[in-house]
């Protein structure tokens, strides 16, 4: 033991002396676009923030000045009697490109989706803005599980219990969330519906039945389970409960992310004696090392596009969130403040992360977009961690 | 346990006081007849009951007090000297002690991740366990489970705390 602990001191050292090169923005040109919105005056104000807000964090589009834009957005809100409508107006050059109207109960909504299909329209990409995010709270009375918009609405609980919630994983089908709960005593594995509106325990093998990750196609899952008296990768088929194991080293392996292709899995293991990242086949493995920068890594998950790995990294005693190209090269620093950032997922284009931090004291989930570095604070209050983003079309 | 017993016969007594002092309520006593308050009967030497007034938890308490908590390096799984000697005093307690099983948690410190953290708590945990099965305690008696860093016995951010939350805990469950 004391020479893993030596050689830890080392290695932190090491990452202490050499500075790890920051993450740039990566700075492609953004489309701009002039937005004027009329109409009710509380809701037009909302809708006006909030639009700039959805805009600016695409990394695809940037608000402009009047007479900058590439193209102008004009939208009118109002109140109707079934609750509240989003008309909106997209022209460039005179030309008029889109035409639209959107009706809901939320001013909220209707800016998402009018802001997603403004991206779409001006660029083909996948907006994100009317995702939601999943994350664990911890109160002074229990932990909850709870989904937040990208916008100033409160968060909604669907899960609350007296005893741990942790590791939740949304579906990419995006009507379920996976996660562990100690609610009868084990680290049990347990699986949301919203449909349901109802938690179902799925696995409970003796041990830990913890960090679930889904498979691109959401067939199987990999999960962690120490049933065998050792802290292993089982494979996990989320209908009939089948599982098969992935990895068999007598060291901790567990954090598992599937590459998008579902073929890869990049998780977690001490073989080395202090955790680090391997990549192996998703049927099993040993795995080939990915991570040498650092001294303690964890948590990697797999960019949609394949290209890249966020991982958590100790650096100089504090915990940052890096990325790396998912052949282990080009290891970039994305956090600076605070000493934990951690837990680091993709959003489902793979423009943004989401993960936890006390930058700002307490523990809460923060949201990048890579473009330009943007960062915002997601959840208020409270201690708020393990963020789990979902899939588009939700 | 003293301390319990006294308080318990002191009660008894109150107890005893209230009964023979108002036998009926007010209300259920006719107007004009005499309220009689008895003497306090001539007390006779106690029976020791023993243990048996103990609930079950009461006993649970008493047997989690008798362990101590072990604790780890940062990032370690491993039972040091000063754990190993611990260990020796917990183990040779829980084969001398039936009547109770043994949950042991596995608890981290919050300097590390989720994920690897619930791994290594399960780790610490599953150290103490082989060390009581070597010992020769049955199987049939532990369990373990690991909290990672999701419920820590200090929750502030020093190291004092830290080294705190870096340990296996354990907790007395009723027989099976």
């Amino acid at each position: 033991m004391r020479k893993t602990t030596a050689l830890i001191l080392l290695l932190a050292a090491a990452a202490t002396a050499s500075e790890f090169l920051p993450m740039t923005p990566i700075g492609a040109d953004c489309i701009p676009v002039t937005i004027r919105v009329t109409g009710d005056r509380d809701l037009a104000v909302d809708a006006a923030e909030q639009l700039a807000d959805d805009i600016d964090f695409s990394g695809l589009l940037m608000t402009a000045p009047e007479g900058d834009g590439y193209a102008e957005a004009d939208v009118e809100v109002r109140s109707v009697s079934r609750g509240v409508e989003l008309v909106a107006e997209v022209t460039s050059g005179g030309e008029r490109l889109l035409s639209r109207s959107y009706t809901g109960t939320s001013i909220y909504t209707l800016v998402h989706a009018f802001a997603d299909d403004l991206v779409f329209d001006l660029t083909g990409e996948d907006g994100i803005a009317s995702t939601l995010i999943a994350f664990v709270s911890r109160t002074s009375t229990g932990y909850a599980l709870s989904t937040k918009y990208l916008d100033p609405r409160g968060a909604s609980r669907l899960m609350f219990d007296e005893e741990p919630i942790t590791t939740p994983a949304w579906s990419p089908d995006g009507g379920r969330i996976a996660f562990a709960s100690f609610q009868s005593g084990n680290c049990d594995l347990w699986m949301y519906s919203f449909a349901d509106a109802s938690a179902r325990k799925i696995l409970s093998a003796p041990g830990l039945n913890a960090s679930p990750a889904w498979s691109p196609d959401g067939g199987t899952m990999a999960v962690t389970l120490s049933r065998n008296g050792n802290v292993d990768i089982y494979s996990l088929d989320p209908s009939s409960g089948a599982t098969g194991r992935l990895t068999t080293r007598e060291s901790i392996e567990t954090s598992a992310s599937f590459s998008p292709t579902g073929a890869q899995i990049v998780f977690t293991s001490d073989r080395v004696g202090y955790p680090q990242l391997y990549v192996m086949d998703s049927s099993g493995g040993t795995g080939v090392r990915a991570t040498t920068s650092h001294g303690y890594c964890d948590s990697p998950a797999w960019s949609p596009d394949g290209e890249r790995i966020a991982y958590t990294a100790m650096v100089g005693g504090d915990f940052h969130i890096f990325v790396m190209d998912s052949d282990g090269s080009n290891v970039r620093q994305v956090t600076f403040d605070g000493t934990l950032n951690e837990d680091p997922v993709w959003g489902p284009t793979g423009r943004h992360l989401a993960f936890s931090s006390d930058m700002e004291g307490g523990r809460a989930v923060f949201v990048v977009e890579l473009n330009g570095l943007t960062v915002r604070r997601l959840s208020d209050g409270g201690e708020s961690y393990c963020p789990t983003w979902s899939p588009l079309g939700i | 346990m003293m301390k319990k017993t006294l308080a318990f016969a002191a009660f008894s007594v109150l107890l005893a006081t209230m009964v023979s002092t108002s036998g009926c309520r007010p209300d259920e006593v006719p107007p004009d007849s005499t309220i009689v308050v008895g003497d306090f009967a001539d007390s006779t030497d106690g029976i020791w009951v023993g243990d048996t007034t103990f609930s079950a938890y009461d006993m649970l308490l008493m047997y989690e007090q008798q362990l101590d908590d072990v604790f780890f390096g940062y990032d370690s799984y491993e039972l040091d000297q000063q754990a190993l000697s611990l260990m020796l005093e917990n183990a040779a307690y829980i084969m001398a002690t039936p009547g109770f099983r043994l949950l042991i948690e596995g608890h981290c410190d919050e300097r590390g991740t989720i994920d690897y953290n619930l791994a290594l708590g399960e780790k610490r945990a599953l150290a103490v366990y082989n060390y009581l099965v070597n010992y020769g305690i049955p199987t049939s008696r532990l369990e373990f489970v690991s909290y990672g860093k999701e419920r820590p016995f200090d929750p502030a951010h020093t190291e004092s705390a830290w080294a705190q939350n870096r340990r296996a805990h354990f907790r007395a469950l009723p027989e099976n």
